[in-house]
């Protein structure tokens, strides 16, 4: 049963002008320059030199140890160089830069893989070069694998709660035939006994289209999900979809599930079917300097101006570009970065849309417990953490924090409370680990 | 690539509701809209003009504060005007001038500003600024005046049914004054109405009720106090064998219920708190109206709440967390 009770978050206006409109094609770059860190997967090293000739799909960088992913040429061409440009976590990272040659030839050694046991699967998973592609960015082979074996159900996340973005949901309508092929793979390999595909409610199209696919299979099923932000913030998912409370800081695997995006999964069934790893993804382009919104299939590797200037963006006038839905995406500091794998959506507005006026004094007006989907009380937690109270910061349980934004959406004293509680939990990380070492843990 | 660090970087969320104080702040003064306007027709220019001086000289209290201490103008959050209107509306017509400043001193600058400025305050300033003027100018906050529509009023009252007020005309008593000297009280519907004489903002139930389901609606205030406040002093009232109707519309209530006892920084924030509080509030009013002869009964009740709220809040708090923990098996 649906745990009503716990139907908090917030009502967002949706802002998805893209909904009903077809995923885009890019125009090829003449260049690309390929990023060697993807999401939260460790850095490649470089395969590929100055003069080599590549395909698409072709492996470029290799992943070293279980928190790399593999990385591919999104494009046919050749290597000119290696560069180290900024990424987004604010360090340099290593791109590869190859000149197109316009044929988007594919790499000749390309086959779909030949999958025998959940080690050849999961083998398969991490050649695709996949991670999160809801823009949590894990590794999508290493999630399976340290799920491990006793997965009974598989939840597929098709919320996409944030406004604006419509990425998961184009290719839900697109693809709603591979979606399922992909849960009954994953199903087939990891001997998962059910999987629903939660979609919020909507987006019935796509509803419709999973619903149709299922036919005939007992146990997959489509559900539709609450319309409340964020329906897709993995516990709510969970206590929606299952019924169930994930334990604090505990994983879904201690439940027995297994969450994926539903693009991962369709991503994976075309890699499954073709051999053609992750080298290109959808991306939502919309904000209000966008003059046609719009969903476009990016070349990883792809400039960001090349793809705003596609959509129409008038750039003179930009004042904010985020990279992600505007709730949790991540705000960058000029279009001179390239797209990554988890990058679900670019958000442009003019005015600094969020731009916070000074903060202002907490009224003690209650709308941030009212909204905190996970039942905290934030406004007391953002007080303990400005006077650095380890002790009522524990109490209050910050870990059960989220950080999905709610808080600081409602609170009308400005307040950047869902941020300041990430810096909070950090803190109380490092005091754990320095209680650990000076042994003198007393919890 | 032009672009170089030309955009705005903030944390997320990029969005957030339009809501700030001020929003909230100016909602509060328009549901006090309908109290503000019966009290300009039972009482004409005069009850707009103390409203005026109650509004102005919070405004200016609490500008020059904040201006002499060097602190971040606050003026531009509407709560002194909240707070003014509210004070107004709690005296009345007639007090004069040095007197509702003298209140609106007491209400901005010693409980609220003297303690930090707005969310900071123990107890809610315009309770506070009434509850002075009541004790140092007792004559004064009882004598209600009596307009000419008044008087109209109280004549075709005594041509009623309800043949009471005229006695009384002169000195313009009040309910519950009548009701604690044992006298024939005013109908229901009148109480109801506000065709009876009191504090300016107070009298008519129905005024303040149309405010106050406005601001329950639009989700600025929580139902919570409003309806556990009066739901205790109406069963509190039948409890005693009293006219429940009379003691709801009598004397402050509703404006206490929907406006003071719901200022979110003296009221406790969790929903089992309000229900307490509420439940005190009622219980509290009731109490001294029946058994002392104590004038100020809501006062004493809301400020008494108000000082509790703290202990209220830590309890529901902890049982909350609990709760949770144990939900997520901590
Ligand atoms: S950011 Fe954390 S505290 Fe704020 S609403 Fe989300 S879960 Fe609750
Ligand atoms: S929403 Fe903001 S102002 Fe309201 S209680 Fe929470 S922190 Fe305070």
């Amino acid at each position: 049963m649906l745990l009503s009770s716990a139907k908090k978050g917030i009502y967002l206006k949706s802002h998805k002008a893209t909904r009903q409109m077809s995923v885009m094609p890019l125009t090829l770059p003449a260049e690309v320059r390929i990023p060697m860190t993807h999401g939260r997967a460790a850095s490649c090293r470089p395969l590929v030199k100055a003069g080599d000739k590549v395909g698409v799909g072709q492996l470029i960088g290799e992943a070293e140890g279980p928190f790399a992913v593999p990385v591919h040429s999104s494009v046919s061409g050749t290597v000119t160089g290696i560069e180290e440009l900024p990424s987004r976590l604010g360090m340099n990272d290593l791109h590869v830069v190859i000149k197109t040659d316009g044929r988007q030839s594919s790499a000749e050694d390309l086959r779909p893989p030949v999958i025998g046991s959940r080690e050849e699967f999961l083998r398969a998973v991490r050649d695709s070069g996949l991670v999160g592609l809801g823009g949590e960015g894990f590794p999508t082979a290493l999630k399976l694998d340290s799920a491990g074996q006793a997965i009974d159900s598989l939840l597929l996340n098709g919320a996409e709660c944030e406004p604006f973005v419509t990425s998961d949901h184009r290719n839900m309508v697109a693809y709603a035939r591979e979606l399922v092929q992909g849960a009954a793979a994953l199903m087939r390999y990891l001997s998962i006994r059910e999987t629903l595909i939660g979609v919020q409610a909507d987006k019935q199209d796509a509803l419709d289209l999973i619903a149709a696919q299922c036919e005939g299979m007992d146990s997959i099923n489509a559900a539709p999900l609450s319309r409340i932000f964020p329906a897709g913030e993995e516990t709510l998912l969970i206590r929606e979809l299952r019924g169930t409370e994930l334990p604090l800081g505990g994983r879904p695997a201690d439940k027995n599930i297994l969450v994926l995006n539903v693009s991962t999964v369709i991503k994976l069934e075309q890699y499954l079917v073709t051999g053609m790893p992750l080298v290109s993804r959808t991306v939502t382009v919309d904000g209000d300097v966008i003059a046609r919104p719009m969903n476009v299939e990016v070349p990883i590797g792809t400039a960001m101006g090349e793809v705003l200037r596609f959509c129409g963006a008038d750039e003179g006038s930009l004042r904010k570009l985020i990279a992600g839905g505007p709730m949790t995406g991540t705000a960058l500091p000029d279009t001179g970065f390239y797209t990554t794998k988890t990058d679900n959506a670019l958000i442009c507005f003019s005015a600094y849309r969020a731009e916070r006026d000074r903060e202002t004094a907490c009224i003690n007006c209650g709308r941030c417990i009212d909204s905190c989907p996970e039942g905290l009380l934030p406004g007391l937690l953002f007080k303990a953490w400005r006077e650095r109270d380890e002790k009522a910061l524990r109490d209050g349980l910050l870990s059960a924090c989220s950080g999905c934004g709610c808080c600081s959406y409602v609170c009308p004293a400005r307040k950047q409370i869902s941020f300041e509680l990430g810096l909070a939990k950090q803190f109380l990380m490092k005091k754990e680990s320095e209680n650990a070492e000076g042994g003198s843990d007393e919890r | 690539m032009s672009a170089e660090k030309m955009l705005a970087v903030s944390p997320a969320p990029h969005i957030n509701a339009q809501a700030d104080t001020a929003f909230y702040m100016k909602r509060v003064c328009l549901a006090l809209l309908p109290a503000q306007i019966w009290a300009v027709y039972i009482f004409g220019s005069r009850a707009l003009a103390a409203s005026a001086v109650s509004v102005i000289s919070c405004v200016g209290f609490e500008w020059i504060f904040r201006r002499m201490l060097g602190r971040p103008q606050t003026v531009g959050d509407w709560s002194a005007v909240v707070t003014g209107l509210i004070l107004a509306m709690s005296l009345p017509a007639g007090l004069p001038v040095y007197m509702i400043v003298t209140g609106a001193f007491a209400a901005i600058v010693v409980t609220k500003q003297l303690f930090g400025g707005i969310g900071q305050n123990f107890a809610n300033p315009a309770l506070v600024g009434r509850t002075v003027l009541f004790f140092s100018f007792q004559n004064e906050m009882q004598r209600f005046i009596v307009t000419p529509r008044m008087s109209q009023i109280m004549i075709n009252a005594a041509g009623g049914p309800g043949v009471m007020l005229s006695a009384d005309a002169v000195s313009g008593a009040t309910p519950l004054v009548l009701f604690s000297n044992a006298r024939t009280l005013p109908s229901n519907t009148e109480m109801f109405l506000g065709l009876i004489n009191g504090s300016m903002g107070e009298i008519s139930a129905l005024a303040l009720l149309i405010g106050g389901i406005y601001l329950c609606a639009r989700k600025i205030i929580s139902p919570v106090i409003p309806l556990s406040y009066t739901l205790t002093v109406m069963a509190v009232a039948l409890f005693w064998g009293f006219d429940p109707v009379f003691h709801l519309c009598a004397g402050g209530v509703m404006l206490a219920a929907f406006f003071m006892a719901t200022d979110y920084t003296t009221s406790p924030m969790l929903r089992s708190g309000k229900l307490i509080y509420g439940i005190g509030c009622g219980l509290l009013t009731m109490y001294f109206r029946v058994y002392t002869s104590f004038p100020e009964g809501i006062s004493t009740a809301m400020l008494f709440m108000n000082a509790l709220t703290p202990q209220i809040d830590r309890l529901t708090v902890r049982i909350r967390l609990k709760r949770l923990a144990k939900r997520r098996d901590v």
